[in-house]
């Protein structure tokens, strides 16, 4: 299998360029998580409780949005170069295993005096926005 | 925009780099008067300058940048612009 990866330099950017993909989140993602992390909490484990409270089914881990997040600006803005900085994010709405999601990310704001920009980050499902945010790379 | 207002901006904006609510700035201070002055704060101050004042810096205009009192001269001229 080969993985395709970006490889955009400094100067191919541009503010307002925009990387997605869809992504669903599966059960075993979640069980993989659940191992990797050691977060067992019944809100990420278990139906039942995870409608007691409010939720309409399980609802998937921050951490495995988040690791979406690393996909796109590992894999695809910027890809190979890429250094991470910084993260900011609020989780908006609940995201339940099995739905298909879309992340997004666009370069709002570039230094090039740094090699660096600054990128905002949505999560969306059906419209409805999962998780805001915006990170910090640094193009190495 | 006047220079007491200018420095007060920028003043908030190293607290905030650095997370020192009680850093005070002057002209003559650079990088090594500052202990965490490092690579990844140097881009974050650059960055948030550039934000807040909504100006651009070339890699040539900060490498030549010796101390703070410089660094508000460029961002001063870029503003008047």
């Amino acid at each position: 299998m080969s993985i395709k990866i970006s490889e955009y330099r400094i100067e191919d950017l541009y503010e307002g360029l925009v990387e997605s993909f869809e992504f669903i989140v599966t059960d075993k993602m979640m069980n993989d998580f659940s191992n990797i992390s050691g977060d067992y909490n019944p809100l990420h484990k278990n139906t039942d409780y995870a409608k007691s409270k409010g939720f309409d089914g399980i609802a998937v881990y921050g951490g495995i949005l988040i690791s979406q997040i690393s996909q796109i600006i590992g894999m695809h803005l910027p890809g190979k170069n890429s250094l991470w900085n910084g993260l900011n994010v609020n989780f908006v709405n609940p995201l339940m295993v099995g739905q298909k999601a879309t992340i997004d990310a666009t370069i709002a704001h570039i230094s090039k005096a740094t090699s660096s920009f600054k990128l905002n980050i949505r999560i969306l499902y059906d419209e409805i926005i999962v998780l805001k945010g915006s990170a910090d790379i640094t193009i190495l | 925009m006047d220079n007491i207002e200018l420095l007060t901006k920028v003043t908030s904006i190293f607290r905030e780099t650095f997370d020192n609510d009680s850093l005070v700035i002057s002209e003559n201070m650079s990088a090594s008067d500052i202990d965490e002055w490092d690579s990844l704060t140097h881009i974050r101050l650059i960055v948030s300058h550039e934000i807040e004042f909504g100006v651009k810096f070339s890699i040539s205009e900060v490498s030549e940048l010796e101390n703070i009192g410089g660094f508000i001269e460029l961002l001063e001229s870029k503003i008047r612009l």
